[in-house]
């Protein structure tokens, strides 16, 4: 979706059209939710964050003022509300939500380290090993802000400096760990 | 077997989202917009007959001037109040010409009353000279005044005593607060190192480092806050000018800046011996 498509998505939306919410909702829907589903590793609580935030999006569409960069304006916004939330819950055990057997799971993230760990120090073995992991698999492998990063440029198509705002990084922290994401999963077989 | 990040983290995207558009439809609050007037209506209004068109045009013709109009109108409002708050202004400057009159007056008169009565006291009581007993009379109100402007300089001192003990004394408590904050943080240091010590990890004291960025991440859905700091100065195992990611200790939370010097201790989750990937966490500062 272009920035004009988007405004004028917008412009429908302040005067009432779901449609117009519905072409947002199905254009961005994936992007958003994987995101927050990758910050708050909880299917339920990711599920809740993106329903509320249409619902934000559809408040927000009287005061919408046409601009470049809509992509970035929605993961910011996106991203605030879940950093809120973490915020709000922080006392709360999260966690135990995550280590449920359905985020391993979903991640493959224990599969993976534990793949990864028991092959250590044999580096052809661990070569083969990388090399056979998914794409899940592969990514579970980058930290947190790696992944971030990797989802922001690759699947949202942000630019760094749009990225480094939203992270509140230095643009060269951000292209370089952005670097350093990319080396890992050409490790495990992908490319850009 | 190359295969695109683009390609697979797109896939990868699309087959974890749930459906949750009946759900945020469903919650949608309706807006009293434009949008529901149907194409019917629509077409029911551009069908209009020719007179109502050329009303509406001529309306629209109108419209145009609508701006003019408010700016006359503005105009036109602002040189009344102008006009209206010069006007008040002069009343205002005669009002005060006549109040001027009338309380030059009034002072004249009273002169005059306490001159009066200064010659009566002086008559019936103590034969003291007019001159004399205005002296004396002035002299005493003068004390008067001295004792009141002192009474009341005393009543300032005490106040400002007062006040100023009870904020050496909230200061007091505030600073033992304070202390004693940070007395129970040195102990959970304290406790936090010898522990750590017990477990065999390496625990790097008062190490100069430079804090180069700061950022927060989520982890296991808890923001974190971690900084990037460059050693100026080695430890036993981490060469100096090393940069290295320190994770903040719940104990400590946001404290340092960026671009700044300090004087750290932190610790490494993992022996020395141990190649897996060592993470730093700070302990005091």
């Amino acid at each position: 979706m272009t920035d004009r498509q988007f405004w004028e998505c917008m412009s429908l939306m302040k005067q009432g059209d779901k449609n117009a919410l519905k072409d947002v909702y199905e254009a961005y829907m994936p992007y958003l939710y994987s995101y927050v589903f990758q910050m708050i590793k909880n299917k339920e609580n990711a599920e809740d964050i993106v329903s509320d935030f249409f619902l934000k999006l559809w408040g927000l569409a009287d005061a919408y003022e046409p601009g470049k960069g809509h992509k970035a304006w929605l993961i910011q916004i996106v991203r605030n509300m879940t950093i809120d939330f973490i915020r709000k819950h922080k006392r709360e055990d999260l966690t135990d939500f995550a280590t449920e057997d359905s985020y391993e799971e979903e991640r493959g993230y224990g599969k993976a380290s534990q793949a990864l760990s028991r092959e250590k120090g044999q580096h052809t073995a661990e070569e083969q090993v990388v090399s056979r992991l998914s794409f899940k698999e592969a990514l579970s492998t980058l930290k947190e802000t790696e992944q971030q990063i990797i989802h922001m440029k690759v699947a949202g198509e942000l630019t760094f400096k749009e990225i480094s705002k939203i992270l509140e990084m230095p643009i060269g922290t951000v292209t370089w760990k952005y670097q350093s994401a990319i080396k890992k999963l050409r490790r495990c077989g992908y490319y850009e | 077997m190359n295969k695109s990040i683009k390609t697979e983290l797109d896939n990868l995207i699309n087959s974890q989202t749930p459906d949750l558009w009946d759900r945020i439809e469903a919650s949608l609050p309706e807006k009293s917009g434009v949008a529901f007037v149907g194409t019917e209506r629509m077409a029911q209004a551009e069908g209009y007959g020719n007179n109502k068109q050329n009303h509406l045009s001529k309306k629209n013709k109108n419209k145009k001037w609508y701006p003019v109009y408010g700016t006359v109108g503005a105009a036109a409002c602002l040189c009344v109040v102008i006009f209206a708050l010069s006007k008040n202004n002069l009343l205002l400057g005669t009002n005060m010409t006549e109040t001027a009159e009338y309380t030059a007056d009034y002072l004249e008169s009273k002169t005059a009353e306490e001159s009066d009565s200064a010659e009566i006291t002086y008559e019936s009581a103590e034969g003291y000279g007019e001159t004399n007993y205005e002296e004396a009379e002035y002299e005493e109100s003068d004390c008067a005044g001295v004792t009141n402007n002192m009474s009341e300089e005393l009543a300032e001192e005490e106040f400002t005593a007062s006040d100023f003990s009870d904020n050496v004394m909230a200061e007091e408590s505030a600073s033992e607060a304070t202390g004693e904050m940070e007395s129970e943080k040195e102990k959970a240091v304290q406790s936090k190192i010898e522990e750590l010590s017990k477990q065999g990890l390496t625990i790097h004291e008062n190490v100069s480092v430079k804090v180069d960025c700061r950022f927060e991440e989520a982890v296991e859905g808890e923001l974190i806050i971690i900084y990037e700091v460059t050693l100026l100065k080695g430890t036993e195992f981490i060469e100096e000018g090393t940069t290295i990611q320190l994770k903040t200790d719940p104990l400590f939370e946001d404290s340092l800046k960026e671009g700044e010097i300090y004087q750290i201790t932190f610790y490494d989750n993992k022996p020395p011996y141990d190649s897996s990937n060592h993470e730093y966490f700070l302990l005091k500062y």
